[in-house]
Formats: structure tokens, C-alpha cells, sequence
């Protein structure tokens, strides 16, 4: 052996020896040191459909179009629904929304001759939404500096949850995880705007703290009807920072925009 | 051999050999996917890149990339979660939207390690946690330090 050789020889060696960690690895489909683990349920259970053989992530299950007689599953359960006590007293943190209880009150359902409201994304206000115009109401926590309520991140509606998410995380293929809070309907058109139960730790659960405002069923006259993104309604109790009617929720400015 | 000959072997040997080793130690994500069968596959090693509210997660052979879109970004304390509502799989030449009932994602962007809110779960200094149910059944989760943010 030559000189030269003696010194090219540990390279070569150092990249011989690493080459399994990489390339050999991703001939296994890209599951880094170990293939990936493939573990089958352990109740019997249609066949697995084989793995590509051809790397990447496997979803074969959801790229798979559905034959034409079989359409994405879409639960339609019923939403729970809340039935709150009216004119209970407020809980000891009077801010905070009001969850409902199983109290046997007769909720309030909108007439069977309804239907329920399309899904429109990226409309707010339903029936009201170009009656908008009044003076914003000052959040008393903010000072309307552009997302200041959100770290200055700009929050904009995820169109496959119930009110872009700004009331919870409430998907709109299976609200049956949402309780349903009453309803606001739309005389003229025969149509109406359900409303869920709001989410701790959601803009539209903050919103409602800040103006000291207590979540109540939407039905009976005399609410604050709240409009968020993509047409969704809650209501609450009126008080001193909000009186009785519709309004709109500004997301930028985290301020409530009354109807006039 | 000359001493020029020798410089080159030299700079070449570790030129290949920090290239060699610097994609996993960036790479730690890991993705795993459970389909409705109840079939499991774990992927480590994968790149995570953020860019605005879009996460790219890269499996580690860089065959197939899985793209997730969130909006309804909301602050808590210093973790921001987003919920993600569009995710399309890019492999073999294909795009392929899989249609997503519901998620979240994490992300700490801080320095610092914190706690998820009413959860003993951590997530470390930039790190991210998604979860995904998509419409068919399958259930996503990917976690680990982005690699990239833009």
C-alpha cells in the first residue's frame, strides 16, 4: 500500500461506516433508523392494505377515492343539548360564560318549518350582517391596538369548525361534541342560526369575559346576540357594557360592533 | 501524493462526512399515522419547516411531504394553538388532499419549555405538536423541533 492510500483509507472508512444510517435507512420508506413499525389490531379486522413499497408516508386508506356509492362518512348525531336555568344565580366568577345544566327546562327549538342556515365562510351577521355601522364598544381589556389580544398574531376563521374555531375547537361534520345553546331565527327567510356552547380558553370565551358578559341560551327576546366569523351566534345576558341587541365581533380589535 | 493532493483528500473526506451526519441530527421529528384498520406506522427522522401558518413535515427518504394548514391561531400564554383545516400529501409525483374532520396544533415558539394548558404534556423550546382525525379515520400525530421557520 502506498502512501497516498494510507491517508484516503480512514475517510473512507468514516463514510462507509455511516452510510447505513442514512441511505440504507430510507430504502426501508423513510422510517429513519428502524423501518416503521406496522403493528396490526388485535381484533380480527379487514385486511390492512398492503404498504407502498415506494417510500414516503402511507395514507392509503385516505387517498383512496370512495367508490361512487359511498360518500365520506358525515355523523349527524344530534348535538347535546343544554337546558340552563334562566335567572340562576350567576356563578361565584360572574364573568366567566355559564355552562349549562340538565335542569329538564324545555330548550328552545327553533319551528319545524326552519331550516337550519347554509354554511356560508367568510360572512358574519347573518340576516343583520349589513346593519354593522354603530360606534365599536371599547373591550375594556384592550386598547384596540390591531391583534394586541392575540400577541399581535393575526386570527383569521379555519372554515371546517363551527364559527372558524373563535368559539371552540367544533367540527361541522360531527358537532355532536358541541352543546347546542338554543337557536336565533331568521323570520323572513324561514331559516336559523344554531348556537353551541362557548369553549374555556377560545377568543370568543375571552371576548365574553372581557366585556363581563354571561353566555345564555339564544331563543327568548332581549339578548345580546353576539355574531362571530362565518355567521356563527352566541348569546348572552345583557349588563352594563352591552345592551340588548345584535352585534358583531371585530376580531382585530377584539371589540363588539353593535347593529344600528 | 502532493500536499495540494492531500489538502483536497482531506477537505472532501470531511465535507462528506458532516453532510452525512448533519441531516438527522436536525431531523428529530417523528410522525405517526394509525389508519382505521388499526394498521400503525412510525416515521422518525422527519424535517418539520414552518412557513407562515403552513407546517411541511418531509419523511426522512424526502419521498413524500405532508403539508398542514391552520388558521384560528389564538395565544396561550407562550404556546400558540392553531387548528389546522386543510392537509395535502405530496409523493410520488401526486398531490393528495385528505380531507380533515378536526385537529390541533402546537407550537412554543419561546425559548423556553412550557406546559399545555390542563395537560401535563411539555413541549420543549420550539417545538411542535400536531394532532390530526381525518375524515376517513386515521389519526396523525407529529411532534418534534422545526427545523425551518420563514
Amino acid at each position: 500500500m502506498n502512501d497516498s492510500s494510507k491517508r484516503v483509507g480512514p475517510f473512507l472508512a468514516l463514510i462507509i461506516a455511516l452510510l447505513p444510517v442514512t441511505t440504507f435507512a430510507q430504502a426501508h420508506g423513510g422510517g429513519g433508523t428502524r423501518p416503521p413499525v406496522s403493528r396490526p389490531a388485535p381484533a380480527p379486522r379487514p385486511a390492512p392494505a398492503s404498504r407502498p413499497a415506494t417510500g414516503g408516508f402511507n395514507f392509503n386508506h385516505d387517498i383512496v377515492p370512495a367508490p361512487a356509492h359511498q360518500t365520506v362518512p358525515i355523523r349527524s348525531a344530534a348535538p347535546r343539548v343544554a337546558t340552563p336555568e334562566r335567572g340562576a344565580p350567576q356563578p361565584a366568577n360572574a364573568a366567566a360564560p355559564a355552562r349549562g345544566n340538565a335542569s329538564g327546562r324545555t330548550a328552545y327549538v327553533p319551528p319545524a318549518n326552519y331550516h337550519r342556515a347554509q354554511f356560508t365562510p367568510n360572512h358574519t351577521g347573518g340576516p343583520y350582517s349589513e346593519h354593522f355601522g354603530g360606534h365599536p364598544i371599547r373591550n375594556p381589556r384592550f386598547d384596540g391596538r390591531q391583534y394586541g389580544w392575540n400577541n399581535g398574531v393575526v386570527w383569521r376563521p379555519a372554515p371546517i369548525y363551527w364559527g372558524g374555531g373563535f368559539w371552540g375547537p367544533f367540527a361541522l361534520v360531527d358537532l355532536s361534541a358541541a352543546v347546542l345553546f338554543g337557536s336565533v331565527l331568521d323570520a323572513e327567510n324561514n331559516v336559523y342560526y344554531p348556537s353551541y356552547q362557548v369553549e374555556p380558553d377560545t377568543p370568543g370565551y375571552d371576548i365574553l369575559n372581557d366585556y363581563g358578559l354571561q353566555q345564555a341560551e339564544c331563543g327568548p327576546p332581549g339578548l345580546v346576540e353576539i355574531w362571530g366569523p362565518d355567521d356563527s351566534v352566541v348569546c348572552a345576558d345583557p349588563n352594563d357594557e352591552a345592551a340588548a341587541g345584535n352585534y358583531e365581533v371585530d376580531p382585530a380589535t377584539f371589540t363588539l360592533v353593535p347593529a344600528t | 501524493m502532493t500536499g495540494l493532493h492531500q489538502r483536497v483528500y482531506t477537505i472532501v473526506g470531511l465535507l462528506v462526512s458532516v453532510a452525512l451526519l448533519s441531516v438527522p441530527a436536525n431531523a428529530a421529528g417523528v410522525t405517526r399515522v394509525q389508519q382505521s384498520d388499526g394498521s400503525v406506522q412510525v416515521y422518525q427522522n422527519v424535517t418539520m419547516s414552518l412557513n407562515g401558518q403552513t407546517l411541511r413535515v418531509r419523511s426522512r427518504d424526502r419521498k413524500g411531504e405532508l403539508e398542514v394548514s391552520s388558521d384560528a391561531c389564538s395565544a396561550l400564554g407562550a404556546v400558540q394553538r392553531c387548528l389546522p383545516y386543510s392537509t395535502v400529501l405530496r409523493q410520488h409525483g401526486q398531490a393528495h388532499t385528505i380531507a380533515l374532520e378536526r385537529g390541533t396544533v402546537f407550537f412554543n415558539f419561546s425559548g423556553d419549555p412550557q406546559t399545555l394548558r390542563h395537560s401535563s404534556r411539555r413541549l420543549g423550546p420550539h417545538e411542535v405538536l400536531v394532532l390530526l382525525h381525518t375524515m376517513r379515520g386515521t389519526i396523525v400525530s407529529i411532534e418534534g423541533t422545526l427545523d425551518t421557520v420563514k
